[in-house]
């Protein structure tokens, strides 16, 4: 699988929700991009050197999409990059999702900018035939998500803030059907509620872990989390890992 | 023209550029993705005894410029990385290999680099400056007698060369320096990470559950300089420099410091396939320069008075 440094050029660099949600599109690395896999993105100039990890969200021979949140330093120099602008794109690293190898129903629950892991992973749930539900959870309202439409899912949003006949969070919808597999990503909060939700099988929840990164290959061991079978790197390891596994969520 | 190839203690090197320890790990994840070439050595992640599952809690902490990190050593053990390890180590990499010695005690040291004996090992690094255990570690790297007497002990084990890993922590580097140099080692690489703290406001308490944290990265450098300076003015045996390193103008500045050669951590993170880059920056410069070899330059920082 190929995977480099290289640097890439914004085309599209836009506040996507509330609050300050972006999507981004990068001229494309190298590479093919499996669903669960992220790539390190390099902020020129910035104080904070270490690539930000973020989940590609969509690729394709001439364009990676990622969508991300402004949450510090790094990511807010992130924000203000005008389209021309370059940076450097890492990876792509990490494994590829554990599919399920059978149809059935699945949902994917999102928070926030947790949503960037999933439109891959729909595409491929899809292709699989299994029907994909999209459990889509925003503090404000949700971006246009048209595309999981187009693809045969159903988008089930919940709001914060409010709103008639939603809830506020994603993980109320898991009462009301039954599913076969659950891939989660989002908030620790969030990922603790599906993790630990009663109705759900824990070796077929997976739950996609975010954590502070540095070599992206399971080398530094910066980012390991406690499983049943010992430590595991996020970045080589994961970032998907059986709810089941994990001692400390 | 080899304008980079250069001797380190009778090891011949193709470049100055050594991946530093801990952050490279044994360079089999590199060399996967095609990402491993290009250096002149490679340290390993340390060994020790017994396997370790390293600290708890977060582990890094970026600054500005900088990285903080408190792994804890995490490693498989020395009895893995005889049988698992180093065999893949010499059949993937190309370049030479170092291997880093860690331990809770002198016996942990000398028990380790007794069971090196059974691989062919380019050199071992003694790691006295690990900051982020216990015990062992840094401590043995902070005063001049402990460090002396570790390495004369490990000196009386082997035969292989032996690079000693030095503290910035130290309240006299030179004098811990000279005591190594004393007790039998062939080279010494300084420095390892600064000792910081971390703060998180919100809970106001330390980031790190062992409060203190090894710093690296670019934010080191003038300190990292400035040691390599001192300690490669008062020893006679070469000094491997490192501390911040990113680019081929870093290392030209440690080598005009007094280094023989380097070794670079942090800006691996920064950018897969680096040696490379940076190999090919020191050619240039050494074109540019009308340089032969880049060792022209060693210790020859032109220093006013």
């Amino acid at each position: 699988m190929g995977c480099e440094s290289r640097v890439v050029e914004i085309v599209d660099n836009r506040r996507w929700f509330e609050p300050a949600g972006y999507r981004l599109t990068v001229t494309a690395g190298r590479g093919e991009v499996a669903a669960g896999q992220f790539a390190g993105l390099t902020i020129p100039g910035a104080p904070s050197r270490l690539g930000r990890p973020l989940a590609v969200y969509e690729a394709d021979d001439q364009h990676w999409q990622f969508v991300y949140q402004v949450c510090g330093a790094g990511t807010g120099a992130l924000a203000a990059m005008p389209p021309g602008s370059r940076l450097e794109c890492h990876g792509p690293f990490g494994r590829e999702l554990p599919w399920p190898g059978r149809p059935g129903r699945v949902a994917l629950v999102a928070g926030g900018a947790g949503i960037g892991a999933f439109l891959l992973a729909a595409r491929h749930l899809r292709r699989q035939g299994c029907a994909v539900d999209l459990l889509a959870g925003f503090a404000e309202l949700p971006p246009d998500l048209d595309e999981f439409v187009r693809l045969g899912v159903e988008v089930r949003p919940a709001s914060e803030a409010g709103r008639p006949g939603w809830p506020v969070y994603p993980t109320d919808y898991l009462d009301d059907r039954t599913y076969d597999w659950v891939y989660a990503c989002g908030p620790r909060p969030l990922l603790r509620a599906v993790g630990h939700h009663p109705r759900l099988d824990k070796q077929r929840t997976y739950l996609l872990l975010d954590e502070n990164m540095a070599c992206c290959l399971g080398t530094c061991r910066g980012c390991v989390v406690d499983t049943v079978h010992g430590k595991r790197a996020v970045c080589a390891d994961g970032p998907a890992f059986p709810a089941g596994w994990l001692t400390s969520l | 023209m080899d304008c980079l190839g250069l001797d380190l203690c009778g090891l011949p090197l193709a470049n100055p550029l050594i991946a530093a320890s801990g952050c490279f790990g044994f360079g089999l994840e590199q060399a996967a993705i095609g990402q491993a070439g290009g250096w002149g050595g490679i340290v390993s992640k340390a060994v020790t005894a017994e396997p370790r599952t390293g600290n708890r809690g977060r582990r890094l902490w970026e600054t500005p410029s900088g990285l903080m990190n408190s792994i804890g050593l995490e490693n498989p053990g020395v009895e893995r990385f005889i049988a698992e390890i180093w065999p893949r180590m010499r059949q993937e990499l190309s370049s030479r290999l170092i291997v880093n010695v860690s331990g809770s005690g002198e016996d942990e040291y000398c028990r380790v680099v007794d069971r090196l004996a059974a691989v062919d090992a380019d050199m071992i690094e003694v790691n006295i400056s690990c900051p982020n255990v216990r015990a062992g570690g840094m401590a043995f790297g902070l005063d001049p007698d402990t460090a002396g007497g570790l390495v004369s002990r490990l000196r009386g084990l082997t035969g292989q060369r032996l690079m000693v890993k030095l503290s910035p922590n130290a309240a006299d580097i030179v004098a811990v320096a000279l005591a190594c140099q004393q007790a039998g080692a062939d080279c010494l690489s300084l420095v390892n990470t600064f000792q910081g703290l971390a703060i998180d406001v919100a809970s106001r308490r330390p980031v790190f559950d062992n409060l203190f944290a090894g710093l690296s990265g670019p934010a080191i450098k003038p300190l990292a300089l400035r040691a390599v300076y001192l300690v490669s003015r008062a020893v006679a045996v070469p000094v491997v420099g490192m501390g911040g390193i990113q680019s081929a103008g870093d290392v030209v500045e440690f080598i005009l410091a007094g280094a023989t050669a380097v070794q670079i951590g942090t800006a691996n993170f920064y950018r897969l396939g680096l040696a490379g880059q940076i190999a090919a920056g020191l050619e240039a410069f050494c074109r540019e320069q009308g340089l032969g070899n880049l060792q022209e330059l060693r210790g020859g920082l032109a220093v006013a008075g």
